[in-house]
């Protein structure tokens, strides 16, 4: 297959505190899979521990190539998050075959990378490592939660220019990662292309919200009370699709799907702390009957009187579907002549 | 040098050169393996070492157990799904929650995909390179290839012009450099025995294995939204199912998805039969002298039973449970996984404290209390260690035992068991796939010969894969015909309100995880997490030493195994492999790191 680019670009691949299962996802990239996306962008991958059987000694030389400039790295992708602990050594993970944390790492090579790319929510903000009393102290590259800084520090700039690009989500879409890497292929993503959270806007402009296959039964505040059942997520299972940045429901997982889809509730993956909502991910916090997590740009007014209003206006279909596991009230025909 | 027995029957030499493999590489996971060698370089005692330790117990006290599956899930990607399987079950369990006929049959779809995934990706993209040279595949003529894979099975890409092709993009992996995925393996050791056919054959099966693998998945979005990690719930799976309307909102499963779903279980039972079965018994043909590996297999196994047909009717497992002790496949002991006298865990060389470390904790009553101590004969310094010390603490894993005995689990011990039970399907595929065996080496091992070995393992794993491809294809139609007679229930959300729990509740959740027995202890108090312990498949497999001496199934295997070049670990890579080690769960989800960088070091 030719090229689309003659220019070549590396790419550096590690993994941390994290499941493996962002490279998991990856490998499901579709259209193009990861591989002919490669070659078609003419990255070359450099190492990757799932991929790659590269080895010993090799890889340690080419992290010194990297680190002292001999060897160029365009692309440095980081996966799980960075454990500094204990006592910010970074001893928790010792990159095997170095005797050198992987903070080490991470700080020698990201400087010397065009761009830095956190693979995922755990490398971007953290994520399910750091919950809880997060005894690791897990971080993501720039972000600890929702603080700027994490293991990088917020004045961190690759020689792009660019931030670290936090392609979150957990685990990522693959298609994320895929078009990510097309874009940087052709030097496509400046601070411009980034939320204020430094995720690539392409996804992050978008809301799970959108496209949602239970779209009607939130128009009409036609709730579901219980997983199973087919109405909104929103009012009474936690579902955060509104305010969720990420557009699952437009561009399929695995080409056949969603999370909504398949019947749970968005939990908010793509968003940092996301692993701690201070509640049950499936139920809904209220005051006075109102969710405490309004759709995002709704002011809360407006969403009470709309929600009275669409309230008082469902129809009996949307009530009944609502709170049953399958249609039980199918829409009626409309007369075609009649429009 | 001291030389001493384990009361397991295996004889430690430590002295000898001194191999460290750090780390393990193509595993999920952080591992260390040190070996010593005696001068013929065969292998006289192993030390296995899980490297990393996240705490996810700790992060889950005071949660809402109806959560624990969304975090515990993420304990690993690869074999997504499994521990939230695990996970819904035991808080199921320990509030007597009964899922519905449908939830049922799908969990066991999800499950049995995930089998047939993880194992494909395992034999073809972590293991495949122990045995298959893919150098070694430049030199194949692809008509001979051809004629080789046309004789071995009914696989339609078997064309000279096919395999030329895969020749040529190999050529330019090898050339270019170029994603590097089949450099610098140890390609000219002659521990590699394929013909360059067999091997270029390989190697066309490991890229058709990697677009195979993404369509597999494609079941767990269909039930779960998305993979990895897919959606559970206590109580059943959110998914509804409408088979009234067309593609109605909120309900995925419909009749044209569900024929979606048997496409992708025909494409799993069709690689299967056609491909992976085959080529491992090609491969382990040529391998008919390495019989090494066995290790606990021969002795000690153990599975708590899997696939029941019928729903909390464990006389149903299609993959019955129990242990086998000292190799006596006539008596098979039952195994109940409440019982405080059988699953205990020991610490005694692991870097956890327990107040008295001469005894082992039942799941229940676990304790999580890191402590990084050394032996007193370690070498090295604590952040570079050169050596460790055996007979101290030495690994981030724990010591599981069943009343006392190191036992192996996986698909080798479920299929050991399931033979010695005389499961018809499974010993209908033993014997037949020995017989293909045999001929193919021209030699006449028995079942009990060849099953405890490296290879024997490999072998059950692909069975194992075949057996779940086609039992997923049995839980379709059964799922059907349930839907069919009018019950589209896939939740039982009565219990689903705290409230409505007791203040006290414990459970356990048992499954057939790929790697082999998983099981998660849940206690409840005032509708949060007191206690969650994990006990998973490479804790059994790679636990260091207990305090009576038993060595785990990692060092037995690698026990008595002669190596080719001792600084080139192929042998030891490959019976590792073979147990498909997964050290992001073992450790409970420290750093899953990955690296291959094998450090190797010989002393």
């Amino acid at each position: 297959m030719s090229r689309l680019t003659p220019a070549k670009k590396t790419m550096l691949w590690l993994q941390s505190a994290g499941c493996g299962g962002c490279t998991m996802s990856l490998l499901c990239a579709e259209d193009p899979p990861l591989l002919d996306a490669l070659d078609d962008f003419g990255i070359d991958c450099l190492w990757h521990p799932t991929i790659s059987e590269e080895s010993g000694a090799e890889v340690v030389a080419l992290l010194e190539a990297i680190a002292e400039g001999r060897q160029k790295l365009d692309i440095l992708c980081f996966e799980g998050s960075v454990v500094r602990g204990p006592a910010d050594t970074g001893g928790f993970h010792m990159l095997a075959g170095t005797g050198k944390p992987m903070l080490h790492w991470l700080r020698r090579l990201a400087p010397k990378a065009r761009d830095v790319v956190a693979v995922g929510t755990c490398a971007a903000f953290g994520g399910v490592t750091s919950a809880g009393a997060n005894p690791s102290d897990a971080c993501g590259l720039q972000y600890d939660g929702n603080l700027p800084g994490g293991a990088l520090g917020a004045e961190f700039r690759s020689l792009s220019g660019n931030p670290v690009i936090n392609v979150a989500g957990c685990p990522t879409h693959p298609n994320w990662v895929v078009e990510a890497l097309m874009m940087l292929a052709e030097d496509g993503i400046g601070p411009d292309d980034l939320d204020r959270l430094s995720r690539p806007r392409f996804y992050a402009d978008h809301l799970v919200h959108h496209g949602c296959s239970r779209n009607e039964y939130y128009e009409y505040k036609a709730s579901a009370h219980h997983l199973s059942e087919l109405g909104c997520m929103m009012e009474n299972l936690g579902c955060l699709g509104t305010q969720a940045h990420g557009d699952c429901n437009t561009r399929s997982w695995n080409g056949e799907g969603s999370c909504t889809s398949g019947g749970y509730p968005c939990i908010n993956c793509t968003a940092p702390e996301f692993e701690e909502p201070g509640r049950v991910f499936t139920e809904t916090p209220k005051i006075g009957g109102v969710p405490i997590g309004l759709p995002t740009d709704m002011p809360k007014a407006w969403f009470i009187a709309l929600a009275s209003l669409s309230r008082a206006a469902t129809p009996e279909r949307l009530r009944a579907n609502a709170t049953a596991d399958r249609i039980v009230s199918p829409p009626s025909i409309k007369s075609t002549n009649r429009r | 040098m001291t030389i001493m027995q384990t009361p397991n029957g295996f004889d430690l030499d430590n002295g000898g050169r001194r191999i460290v493999v750090d780390p393990v590489t193509r595993i999920e996971g952080h591992m260390r393996c040190e070996v010593n060698v005696d001068e013929n370089n065969v292998i006289r005692n192993a030390v296995s070492t899980g490297t990393m330790w996240r705490g996810l117990e700790v992060i889950l006290n005071g949660r809402d157990p109806r959560d624990a599956w969304a975090f515990v899930e993420r304990i690993c990607g690869v074999c997504t799904g499994c521990h939230a399987l695990a996970s819904v079950r035991a808080a199921e369990n320990a509030l007597n929650i009964q899922i519905p006929t449908n939830a049922h049959l799908i969990r066991e779809i999800m499950a049995k995909t995930l089998q047939v995934h993880d194992h494909i990706v395992h034999f073809y993209h972590l293991h495949a390179l122990d045995w298959v040279n893919p150098v070694n595949a430049l030199k194949a003529d692809p008509k001979a290839t051809s004629e080789l894979q046309q004789a071995i099975s009914a696989h339609p890409m078997s064309s000279p012009g096919y395999f030329r092709d895969v020749q040529n993009r190999l050529k330019k992996f090898v050339e270019s450099g170029e994603l590097g995925i089949f450099k610098n393996g140890y390609w000219d050791n002659p521990a590699y025995k394929l013909s360059p056919e067999a091997d270029l054959m390989g190697v066309a099966h490991y890229l058709e294995a990697l677009d195979l693998q993404k369509e597999v998945v494609k079941i767990h979005t269909i039930f779960g939204g998305k993979n990895p990690h897919p959606n559970y719930m206590v109580g059943g799976v959110p998914c509804a199912i409408n088979m009234e309307g067309e593609l109605s909102a909120g309900a995925p499963v419909n009749m044209e998805r569900l024929n979606f779903v048997r496409q992708r279980i025909a494409e799993c039972i069709e690689f299967i039969d056609n491909v992976y079965v085959p080529d491992v018994l090609a491969i382990a043909s040529f391998y008919k002298d390495w019989l090494y590996g066995g290790g606990l297999a021969a002795t000690n196994v153990m599975d708590y039973g899997a696939y029941p047909k019928v729903n909390y009717d464990k006389s149903t497992d299609q993959l019955p449970g129990g242990v086998i002790l000292d190799g006596n496949w006539d008596e098979i002991y039952p195994v109940d996984a409440t019982d405080p006298e059988q699953i205990q865990e020991f610490v005694q060389h692991s870097w956890y404290q327990y107040p008295d470390e001469a005894k082992g904790l039942h799941p229940w009553e676990g304790v999580t209390e890191p402590s990084f101590v050394l032996g007193a004969n370690f070498k090295g310094t604590k952040t570079n260690i050169q050596e460790l010390d055996e007979a101290g603490k030495y690994s981030w894993i724990k010591a599981p035992r069943w009343r006392g005995h190191a036992v192996e689990v996986g698909p080798l011990p479920r299929y050991i068991i399931a033979y010695a039970k005389k499961v018809d399907y499974v010993t209908e595929q033993v014997n037949s796939s020995l017989g293909a065996f045999n001929q193919l080496a021209g030699t006449s091992l028995t079942a009990r010969q060849a099953l405890p070995s490296t290879i024997g393992r490999t072998l059950a794993r692909a069975l194992e894969a075949q057996y779940c491809a086609k039992m997923m294809m049995d839980d379709w139609h059964a799922l059907i015909a349930n839907i069919k007679a009018g019950d589209s229930a896939t939740a039982n959300v009565a219990l689903w309100d705290p409230s409505s729990w007791p203040s006290e509740a414990k459970g356990v959740g048992l499954v057939a995880a790929p790697r082999g027995a998983l099981g998660h202890w849940i206690k409840i108090k005032d509708g949060k997490i007191e206690n969650y312990q994990c006990v998973v498949p490479t804790t059994w497999n790679g636990s260091p030493r207990d305090p009576a001496g038993n060595i785990g199934a990692f060092e037995a295997s690698l026990m008595n195994t002669p190596m080719e070049r001792p600084e080139e670990p192929v042998e030891i890579l490959r019976t590792l492999h073979s147990f498909d080690p997964c050290l992001a769960c073992s450790t409970h989800v420290m750093s899953e790191d990955g690296q291959e960088m094998a450090k190797v070091t010989v002393r």
